[in-house]
């Protein structure tokens, strides 16, 4: 793959087994900066594992991982630029949504710095959860768990967000109305924004790029440029129509799952 | 809950009768009654000596806890960093721990450090540490690791991650460990004051023995079962619900 060291994320050959068990069967794709891409497949079929390793969580077999041009196994300091989001909010329980998101500046920066808790309080009113700062998680709902996770997550200034399923726990109406909040905090922001799906419709209403993945040992059956314009509806002509375009590509025997439907 | 109270009441009543006509029938030189235990009992306490020797022994309980927290907390986290050290501790340090009864560790920290405060502070330490071990284990056993996996996005550094993430949930087992070691620290300090100390509680209990006054024995042995008591109903009870709350594991509301 040619790259010219301005992609926020480069993956080259990527390969990963558990054991005898073949999860990525050479990868390779590279996310611009500011791009928003979707990595579209189903359960099981390595997507996550991917994404833990772009994250610096798990190691890898063989291949590259660039991030802003750095190899992240011989320069760790590259992933300061990267955040997380995980499936679940992954929020600590004694602390309250306030104390939450500082969690992640307090973890990164060495020392104290007075403008953190206007951070802190800014990322908290970017997802919409100023008049909740004081609660603690288990006195919000699934969707507001993940919103702090988010707030947490983009407080650190991050390059790069990596989001494993962030919505797969939500209901419907929560999971559309975070879609366009992430979408927003995107544009917003100005990060890369690298997305974890097994959900067609999602990915197609969030992102530049779908990558998407077949079945275990995963490698890419095709990468598909959503060019529909901002706000996107999310039930038209062309939507419907890139949705069949995907499901051709894991065949008609509708062994995807998908949700929306 | 006023019925509850009333049987408690009544409970207790039934044992102040028994001990009483235990008392009655037995010889005063072998039973105290209960009249002439309460007689002592507000003696002691109306004394400068009483109160200085219950404030001896609730320093080196304290102390002893406290040494015996932050060895038996250091040697059980330590077990998560080291290979070394895991083995250090789960074949040796911690068989030899459980194993030894306290009246050894007693004599030998006596033989050891003479009469002094030293002695029962470490008898205590050492006693209470294993609590602290093994809830500690307990507690790192049930660690949330999605918790320490998303702090490691973060940063690099274990030390950052084991004060914010790893430490307060493990808050609710060491306070367990402190509820249920405060208990042993006490009968053992009393022990150890007995062979090795010049103040204290054990210490004026061997005194009141050596002279055969039975009377303060009872006395000073009803001052002990009510400072545990207090402790344990009262002061941890309140710190249970006032501070402890926070550190427990939740359930979450389902989304």
């Amino acid at each position: 793959m040619e790259t010219t060291g301005t992609e926020a994320l480069v993956v080259k050959d990527l390969r990963k087994g558990f054991g005898p068990l073949g999860v990525l069967g050479g990868i390779s794709f590279a996310v611009g900066r500011g791009e928003l891409v979707c990595i579209l497949g189903p359960s099981g079929c390595g997507k996550t594992t991917l994404l833990r390793i772009a994250a610096g969580l798990i190691p890898f077999d063989s291949g590259t991982v660039l991030i802003n041009g750095d190899d992240i196994r011989k320069n760790r300091d590259c992933l300061k630029n990267v955040s997380v989001v995980f499936q679940e909010p992954r929020l600590l329980p004694w602390r309250s949504a306030r104390q939450n998101v500082y969690l992640s500046l307090e973890l990164r920066k060495d020392g104290r710095d007075g403008r953190d808790l206007e951070a802190v309080d800014g990322a908290l009113a970017l997802v919409g959860l100023s008049e909740f700062s004081s609660s603690y998680p288990h006195e919000l709902s699934g969707g507001m768990r993940q919103r702090v996770s988010l707030a947490r997550a983009i407080v650190t200034e991050p390059e790069i967000l990596l989001m494993d399923e962030p919505l797969t726990g939500l209901d419907l109406r929560n999971r559309e109305e975070l879609q366009d909040e992430i979408l927003r905090i995107w544009s917003q922001k100005k990060v890369t924004l690298v997305l974890v799906t097994h959900d067609p419709a999602e990915a197609i209403h969030m992102a530049d790029r779908i990558i998407v993945l077949s079945e275990r040992p995963a490698h890419i059956k095709g990468i598909i440029n959503v060019s529909i314009p901002r706000p996107r509806p999310r039930d038209s002509c062309a939507v419907r129509e890139m949705e069949n375009t995907i499901r051709g590509l894991f065949g008609e025997d509708g062994e995807h799952e998908n949700p929306r439907r | 809950m006023v019925k509850r109270l009333a049987l408690q009441a009544l409970a207790i009543a039934t044992f102040i009768a028994l001990w009483w006509v235990a008392a009655a029938y037995a010889s005063s030189q072998l039973l105290p009654t209960p009249g002439q235990t309460l007689r002592e009992f507000i003696h002691i306490l109306s004394s400068s000596k009483g109160w200085e020797s219950i404030g001896n022994t609730a320093f080196r309980v304290l102390a002893g806890t406290l040494i015996g927290l932050l060895a038996g907390t250091l040697l059980a986290i330590t077990t998560r960093y080291s290979s070394l050290a895991e083995v250090a501790v789960r074949s040796v340090i911690y068989p030899l721990l459980q194993s030894v009864p306290s009246i050894c560790w007693a004599l030998m920290l006596v033989i050891w450090f003479g009469l002094s405060q030293t002695a029962p502070i470490l008898v205590i330490a050492v006693a209470v540490a294993p609590f602290f071990i093994i809830n500690i284990w307990e507690g790192l056993k049930e660690l949330d690791m999605s918790l320490v996996e998303m702090a490691g996005t973060y940063t690099r550094s274990r030390l950052k991650i084991l004060g914010k993430v790893i430490m307060p949930m493990l808050y609710s087992y060491i306070f367990a460990a402190v509820k249920s070691s405060f208990m042993v620290a006490w009968k053992v300090v009393i022990l150890a004051e007995v062979l090795g100390a010049v103040s204290g509680i054990g210490y004026m209990l061997w005194i009141s023995y050596q002279v055969y006054n039975i009377d303060r024995v009872f006395a000073w042995t009803m001052i002990s079962a009510i400072i545990i008591i207090a402790f344990d109903y009262g002061i941890f009870n309140y710190i249970d619900r006032r501070f402890m709350r926070k550190w427990k594991p939740r359930e979450l509301k389902p989304s």
